[in-house]
């Protein structure tokens, strides 16, 4: 039979085979337009997830990614994570150099095994094998390959071919084959891509080609919040052994409450006791809420262990009673627990929880998918309050910037509903001082002054409290103050009124030398405690729009003193600066012949703002900046 | 009669104070105790930390070393919760004996009602993982931990390498009220015990009888015992390691004597001669010496036009550089061995330097390893195997002269060494196994010189260019660090750094490693001059003005480390604005450290129409005591405010 087949034929086989190989991994064919700005070249990357039953699924990916320089390694992302209910069944990668010839095979056994969560975790069954390659010279290319068994098909890889800024994309494929149609999709920013999709009953799938990278820039909405992204669930599921169905986030909230939740809510009678003792008396839920979530803050500690049902089942109430600790899960149903002894009311709620972005639930597409984090509601006639369950010091109903504004899945008794987390907005999140600022003949500052924090503001501050003497000391020279030299601090005390949500400082300071004396006069700058140096990095042309994460507002009232063998004849002048992106003002008013007053304000508004709108911010900082540094002269009597 | 009643009460107070150190004995006293007296900061104590380590005889095996450790620990805030949680990492390799431990029993305390309660850890409260193909972790975590608590733990590690007894810690992060460890050596061993760090106990030595079978010998027992051991901390600039100031005991095996039953005799080290003979002799560093044929083709063929001695090093240095990437293990011993790691263009230090040294010396040069201890390593004080982690390169050439080499860095350059490789002496290994110590801090001073030369528009807009020329030090740092980076970004970095605003940015001699790197960028700043009534004030430096003193704190425990000696020097000069004069302008200074450390010399003057202002800072050592922190600290306060006085204009 072999005899039969024409040396030709033969040849052209092995020259299409060896040529499509070197076309596949020589770095030198990549077009022009997809190597610029770029650290890394996704050649291709094709996912596949094979739906085989409701417990059995098969995910294979094959991927090969040429990386341009040294800061593209982090892009070689050949790694696969797997547990105890998956089995990776091949994997390998090769390394080709620049011009496709291959340099190094790696197998199964040499990747790193490593534990895949951070430190903060206890103890977790996901682990991960990865790919340490000291790359030799640039580019090289890698090509990786993976095949993975699981049981738990509760959580469906995402399609997001964009990887990351400055990563371009050749090709990349995703698809998903089922058993019948049942499985739900939800596509998001793909205007203005070009999107090769088909979908039917076993079939979905998506295609994306020659993506330029994206460069990064400051102040910029996340990538993820643009690039297009494929989210893909199925109604019909199991997860570590759970049988799970839903639709919606309304038959989620069912799912959850009636398969993973159910029963976790005992309590010994012992503590039950306790906590009713605690509230007997008072009849008001918001109050005897207060007192069980101190309750419950003195007793837990936060340790994430996680262990089977994927992560999601909470340990029960009573183990969290006995132990003493718990994760997000365990903590918040612990507190749900104790809440529904005393009679309130409380809903176990799922979240996205990021203090850089602020990410809701999708409204019309229910997955497992989404959601990092578990917090409590507590439904309060339409004005909810919101328990950080995790804090052992967090003020009741404080949420900060970790999951504040933004929709969270509730898990009530009519299912699951996405309501609207407590948002700090603008002038919530404030800082006023009050300073009275005495400056003596040597040029010498004696300073009282108040600040007094509230909404973010009060979120970056409270855990002063738990500062000592020496971390304090440093904490004002060398983070708040590191501009004022030779400051040194006679008194410090704080106040953290949980029950306001407000932070106090008030501190006694002296900065020695703090003006410049020469023989005809005395200098120094006005603003002393609370100066804002941040510009905004220029770009010559702006791609992405302006994004203020944050909004805020400071207000300094200083009362300057100066030495009485000195007058000022002339305070500088008022200014006021008005933008879209806030205002900022400073004023000078003269009390008598040796005090002035120094008012300053800067409000700064959040907000999503035009790419053209940039310069303009750039230049109200910048103005900002200057007018910080004002200084005055004044001279001898 | 009073004072004999008072010295008795004393006693008696003395004695009932006394703390019960058994497992289980917790008291009250302990449970109620509010802070730590000696500090009231901490946010938890160890009021008990026992280590003993024995040599059991195992039939068929030989010895074990058996290590159990019992800890009480309070609890006295929030912030001490994480030492509720006990970490234990054991050597568990999949091929090859592993470490276990067992016995683990633990409790916590609390008050309840004012009465001790206790709760016991379960099984489900110990975790193990595997950290690697080499360790394995085991957590263990207390139960109902609450502020005020007291833990209590106890438990056993089994090693089959019970030759290896690791360091003796004296220093937690968290303060020690009271501390004992013995080490049980049988008569067998002989340790080397060499004291590190910045606290010392004293050690006490007695010995023991013991017996296995029939045959008895004795254990020599050394303890350390020692109260209110203070933490180790490190929130200090400057610190190149702070785990190095940990103070403690490393137990290093010197000898084995087996022949007063049979055996053999054993040296393992006890000179840096022998710990040099001993590791040169090994396979994976003097055997990977002698492997010539791998590389015999491609060097002849480097060298085929090359007369000098020093034109073959730096071919053979490029070619090794570019030939073989550092894969960032340090070692002393090649781990894949030179001819593996010369064909798969990758190795650790050991593999690349011995793979350069035989090169050299196949071209005929005078080359030789070096053992260097790296700066998480520590400084090589007494003769130790695991004194020396790592390995580089020297050659010798007829005029006495030398070149340090470490091919591990693309940018390094001979005597310009990677910041891991300067601590301290290095030892040389020669052909013949003798040995000796090169200094490895270099003289050469990391520096930076900056010269501006700009003038004033009519709106005072300063328009100028500035020229950088790193050296040494400060240059392979510059490569190494934005080697990769697009110049483009760099230009955007610079601009933020100093507030202004760039037409031109060109880095030349990135590649040519020889030469130093420079820079040179056309500038633009509205922010170089602050006019306030009517008068100009401008600081000489510009934006090169150095505004903050690095130094805020008031004391200082450990060395100020800069790595190498360094130099930064800066010459502004720029034109008088039309129609303005001097009015005032900033006295010369110059100051200096004592033993000649370092010197500030600051000028500022007036020549025709242009001011010229000159500052130079120079540190002539790495290393700054602790000691003479005080004086750094005065010294760069006066040097900022010195560099933030102003040149005063007025109209004229």
């Amino acid at each position: 039979m072999l005899k039969n087949i024409s040396p030709i034929l033969f040849l052209l086989f092995l020259c299409t085979n060896f040529y499509s190989q070197n076309i596949n991994f020589s770095s030198l064919l990549i077009p022009k337009e997809l190597k610029e700005n770029a650290n890394a070249v996704v050649r291709n990357n094709q996912t596949i997830i094979d739906v085989l039953d409701k417990d059995d699924m098969i995910i294979t990916v094959d991927r090969t990614v040429t990386i341009l320089n040294k800061i593209g390694d982090r892009n070689v992302d050949a790694a696969v994570g797997y547990d105890d209910n998956s089995d990776i069944k091949k994997l390998e990668a090769i390394i080709y150099d620049a011009f496709g010839n291959e340099i190094k095979k790696i197998k199964k056994n040499d990747f790193v095994d490593v534990s895949a969560v951070d430190g903060a975790t206890l103890y977790s069954d996901s682990r991960v094998k990865y790919l340490d390659y000291t790359p030799i010279s640039y580019p090289y290319t890698v090509h990786f390959y993976f095949e993975k068994k699981t049981s738990s098909t509760g959580f469906l890889p995402n399609w997001n071919p964009i990887e990351g800024y400055f990563v371009s994309v050749e090709n990349n494929s995703y698809q998903v084959n089922l058993l019948k149609g049942e499985a739900r999709i939800k596509e998001k920013h793909f205007d203005g891509y070009e999107i090769k999709k088909s979908i039917d009953e076993t079939k979905i799938s998506y295609a994306i080609k020659n993506v330029k990278s994206i460069e990064y820039e400051n102040l910029s909405p996340s990538l993820n919040q643009l690039s297009p992204i494929a989210l893909v669930a199925l109604n019909y599921f199991k997860t570590d052994g759970v049988n799970g169905q839903y639709k919606d986030w309304k038959e989620f909230g069912y799912w959850m409450s009636n398969s993973l939740l159910k029963g976790r809510n005992i309590i010994d009678q012992a503590t039950k006791d306790k906590v009713l003792a605690l509230v007997s008396g008072i009849e008001d839920p918001i109050e005897k809420a207060k007192i069980v979530y101190q309750f419950m803050q003195n007793k837990t500690r936060y340790i994430s262990v996680q262990v089977g049902i994927g992560g999601i089942q909470p340990i029960a109430a009573n183990e969290v009673d006995r132990l003493g600790y718990g994760d997000c899960k365990g903590l918040t149903n612990y507190t749900k627990s104790l809440l529904d002894i005393v009679g309130v009311t409380s809903y176990y709620s799922h979240i996205e929880a990021d203090r850089y972005e602020k990410v809701s639930f999708e409204k019309d597409f229910a997955s497992l998918e989404q959601g990092n984090h578990v917090i409590l509601n507590i439904p309060n006639n339409g004005n909810d309050i919101w328990l950080e369950c995790t804090s052992q010091t967090a003020p009741f109903g404080f949420l900060g910037d970790f999951t504040d504004d933004r929709d969270a899945l509730v898990m009530t008794s009519e299912g699951g509903v996405l309501k609207h987390t407590t948002s700090y907005k603008n002038e919530q999140n404030s800082q006023n001082i009050a300073a009275n600022i005495i400056l003596d003949e040597n040029g010498d500052v004696n300073a009282v002054l108040k600040t007094v924090s509230k909404g973010l503001q009060y979120d970056d501050k409270y855990t002063l409290e738990n500062y000592n003497e020496e971390e304090l000391a440093s904490y004002y020279k060398s983070k708040i103050w590191s501009y004022n030299n030779n400051l040194e601090i006679s008194t410090i005390s704080l106040n953290n009124n949980k029950e306001e949500v407000v932070f106090t400082e008030d501190l006694e300071v002296t900065i020695k030398n703090y003006a410049t004396i020469s023989e005809n006069e005395y200098l120094f700058r006005v603003n002393v405690f609370n100066t804002e140096s941040f510009i905004p990095k220029r770009y010559r042309t702006r791609v992405s729009p302006l994004k203020i994460s944050r909004g805020y507002n400071d207000v300094d009232e200083n009362i300057i003193t100066i030495p009485a063998t000195y007058q000022f004849t002339l305070l500088p002048e008022n200014k006021e600066l008005t933008t879209k992106f806030g205002t900022y003002t400073i004023s000078f008013q003269k009390v008598n012949e040796t005090q002035f007053k120094y008012i300053k304000s800067i409000a700064i508004n959040e907000g999503v703002y035009t790419k053209e709108d940039y310069d303009d911010y750039r230049r109200f900082r910048r103005s900002i900046v200057k007018l910080e540094n004002t200084r005055i002269a004044i001279t001898k009597k | 009669m009073k004072k004999l009643i008072l010295v008795a009460f004393l006693l008696l107070q003395i004695s009932v104070n006394a703390q019960d150190y058994k497992f289980s004995k917790v008291s009250k006293e302990e449970l109620n105790e509010q802070f730590y007296p000696l500090d009231s900061s901490a946010s938890a104590a160890y009021l008990y930390k026992y280590r003993r380590s024995y040599f059991d005889y195992v039939q068929n095996e030989g010895f074990w070393l058996v290590t159990e450790v019992h800890e009480r620990i309070k609890i006295y805030n929030k912030e001490g919760f994480e030492y509720a949680t006990r970490l234990v990492n054991i050597y568990t390799p999949d091929r090859g004996d592993r470490e276990s431990v067992a016995n683990i029993k633990a409790y916590t305390y609390y008050l309840e009602n004012k009465k001790v309660e206790k709760e016991k850890l379960e099984d489900e409260g110990i975790f193990k993982e595997q950290l690697d193909d080499n360790y394995t972790q085991v957590k263990i975590t207390m139960p109902k931990i609450k502020e005020g608590c007291v833990l209590e733990i106890r438990y056993k590690i089994y090693s089959p390498y019970a030759e290896y007894i690791g360091d003796v810690n004296f220093q937690a992060g968290i303060p020690i009220k009271k501390y004992q460890t013995q080490i049980e050596v049988p008569e067998y061993y002989v340790y080397k015990k060499i004291s590190k760090g910045y606290f010392n106990i004293k050690m006490e030595t007695d010995s023991k009888s013991a017996a296995i079978g029939s045959l008895r010998f004795s254990t020599d027992v050394f303890k350390f015992e020692g109260d209110n051991i203070p933490p180790l901390k490190n929130n200090e600039p400057f610190v190149s390691n702070a785990d190095n100031y940990r103070g403690g005991v490393k137990f290093e095996l010197a000898e084995t004597d087996f022949t007063s039953i049979g055996g053999d005799f054993k040296r393992f080290s006890s000179s840096w001669e022998s710990v040099s003979d001993k590791i040169y002799k090994s396979s994976n560093f003097g055997g990977e010496l002698d492997k010539t044929s791998y590389f015999k083709k491609d060097v002849t063929a480097l060298l085929v036009d090359a007369k000098s001695e020093k034109e073959k090093l730096s071919l053979i240095f490029q070619f090794v550089k570019t030939k073989v990437k550092w894969n960032g293990n340090y070692g002393k011993y090649a781990s894949k061995g030179v001819k593996d790691a010369y064909e798969e263009n990758v190795g650790n230090a050991a593999d690349i330097n011995l793979m350069l040294t035989a090169m050299l010396r196949f071209a005929g040069l005078k080359a030789d390893p070096v053992l260097v201890s790296s700066r998480g390593n520590g400084v090589p004080i007494t003769p130790t195997l695991n004194g020396f982690n790592y390995v580089i390169s020297i050659v010798n050439f007829a005029d006495n002269t030398y070149a340090l080499l470490d091919a591990t860095e693309p940018y390094s350059l001979p005597n310009v060494l990677p910041v891991r490789a300067l601590n301290w002496n290095g030892r040389i290994v020669k052909e013949d196994g003798s040995s000796s110590w090169i200094k490895l801090d270099t003289d050469k001073q990391a520096s930076v010189e900056n010269i501006i030369m700009f003038k004033f528009t009519d709106d005072f807009v300063g328009e100028g260019m500035i020229r950088t020329k790193f050296e040494n030090l400060s240059a392979l740092d510059f490569r190494s660090n934005y080697g990769h980076i697009k110049e483009e970004d760099l230009r955007a970095k610079y601009e933020e750094a100093n507030g202004i605003e760039i037409d031109e940015f060109k880095l030349s001699n990135t590649l040519e490693l020889a030469k130093p790197v420079l820079r040179m960028v056309k500038f633009m700043s509205e922010d170089l001059v602050e006019e306030i009534s009517g008068k100009l004030y401008i600081e000489p430096l510009i934006f090169l003005t150095q505004h903050q003193n690095p130094f805020k704190l008031e004391e200082r425990k450990y060395p100020v480390d800069f790595d190498s000696p360094w130099k930064n020097t800066n010459r502004v000069s720029f034109h008088i604005p039309k129609g303005y004069k001097v009015e005032s302008l900033p006295e010369t200074l110059a100051i200096g450290l004592p033993n000649n450390i370092g010197v500030f010399k600051y000028q500022v003057r007036q020549v025709g129409n242009q001011i010229k202002a000159v500052s130079i800072l120079e540190f002539n050592s790495s290393l700054i005591s602790a000691q003479d922190y005080p004086y750094l600290k005065d010294f760069y306060g006066k040097l900022v405010d010195k560099q933030s006085e102003k040149i005063v204009l007025i109209k004229e």
